[in-house]
């Protein structure tokens, strides 16, 4: 009887060692993945974060509103006249786009310019609310997510953001309403490609 | 010298061709109904069309310009008989008359594409400035002028 209570109690034992090992186990695994994806999300914010200060500076973001409208200025204020993003995000009939935006930035009247002006489609919006950018993570997922960014995958990304005419002008804005020069990005256009280069190669993770 | 094509006529022009159309428009060519109003295209006194679409003449460069149909308020109608000048007349729309020619240009874009436009869509493309405030006999205007285009059209 008490040979058969001590084997039993062994059991149990054996059982609950057993069990305690694998929830430990387990748990070690589940912090290690928390912790690798805390790794992999910190270096996300790091190589991203210089990306995410040029999507977001008015010379860029100005045009990627969730808005029906385009903005302007370094103040990011609504375009002035009520300007409207029409059907095809190239204004309204009878009032275009290209109604003041020529294929160049006009050297007299400062107006920008640069061929087929347009607003970012409404999938390409870079705003959480109107007037306000994105998070650094939101904006990284939705500049990968090839539902709204035009279908291209890691290459065509920056081949685009290496190319596109319309990225180039931010960097060559040229003089405002007043004669003042625009400002430009944070970075230069070769930063800037070295900075996504750098994000691409390691994968292209995204801040939380 | 600058090759541009102004009312269905070809002209031969020195200027510069990063200046703005505007002065090609009034100063060699002498059409003056085109006006100079802020020269930073916001007020629309400029308006004229560029291959049938509206267009800021202080903020075109004449370079960009070259090869293309340019029409100013001369050039829109013979004798004035545009729909839209004859709405003007009819309403009375200008007061003191200096951006009326580069709105009536704009309201052509405009009826050019939607020949009824309902009030938002005439808001959206009227974006031309009026010191005197006409905006509401501006609207009239363009009303009557799509309601004779439908009425012309039964």
């Amino acid at each position: 009887m008490t040979m058969r209570v001590v084997r039993r109690v062994s059991v149990i034992g054996a059982c609950m060692m057993f069990f305690i090992g694998i929830v430990t186990v387990l748990n070690l695994h589940a912090q290690d993945t928390a912790r690798g994806q805390s790794a992999k999300t910190n270096v996300g914010a790091a190589l991203f974060a210089p990306i995410a200060s040029v999507l977001v500076h008015p010379r860029c973001v100005n045009c990627h509103p969730m808005t029906d409208y385009p903005r302007q200025g370094n103040d990011r204020h609504r375009h002035l006249f009520l300007v409207a993003r029409g059907t095809d995000d190239r204004g309204a009939a009878g009032a275009r786009c290209t109604l003041c935006h020529q294929s160049q930035t006009q050297r007299d009247s400062g107006v920008p310019g640069a061929a087929d002006w347009r607003m970012a489609p409404l999938a390409m919006a870079w705003e959480s609310e109107p007037g306000v950018v994105m998070t650094a993570g939101a904006l990284c997922r939705r500049v990968l997510d090839k539902s709204r960014n035009g279908g291209r995958d890691l290459h065509a990304l920056e081949e685009h953001l290496q190319n596109d005419h319309f990225i180039q002008w931010a960097w060559n804005p040229g003089v405002n309403s007043r004669g003042q020069a625009r400002e430009t990005p944070p970075l230069s256009h070769e930063q800037f490609m070295q900075a996504v280069r750098r994000w691409t190669a390691a994968g292209a993770p995204c801040p939380d | 010298m600058v090759a541009l094509n102004v009312n269905g006529q070809q002209h031969e022009i020195e200027i510069e061709p990063e200046a703005p159309l505007l002065w090609a428009i009034r100063e060699q060519l002498a059409l003056t109904g085109t006006k100079f109003g802020c020269g930073v295209a916001a007020c629309g006194a400029c308006t004229v069309h560029l291959d049938g679409q509206a267009a800021r003449s202080c903020s075109v460069s004449v370079a960009a310009a070259v090869g293309r149909q340019i029409t100013t308020i001369e050039g829109l109608a013979p004798n004035r008989s545009h729909p839209l000048q004859q709405a003007w007349i009819a309403e009375q729309v200008p007061q003191c008359g200096y951006c009326q020619s580069g709105m009536i240009m704009a309201a052509a874009a405009l009826l050019a594409v939607v020949p009824q436009p309902n009030e938002e869509q005439i808001a959206q493309a009227m974006t031309n400035i009026c010191r005197c405030g006409t905006y509401q006999r501006v609207r009239l205007a363009i009303q009557r002028a799509a309601r004779q285009h439908l009425e012309q059209g039964k």
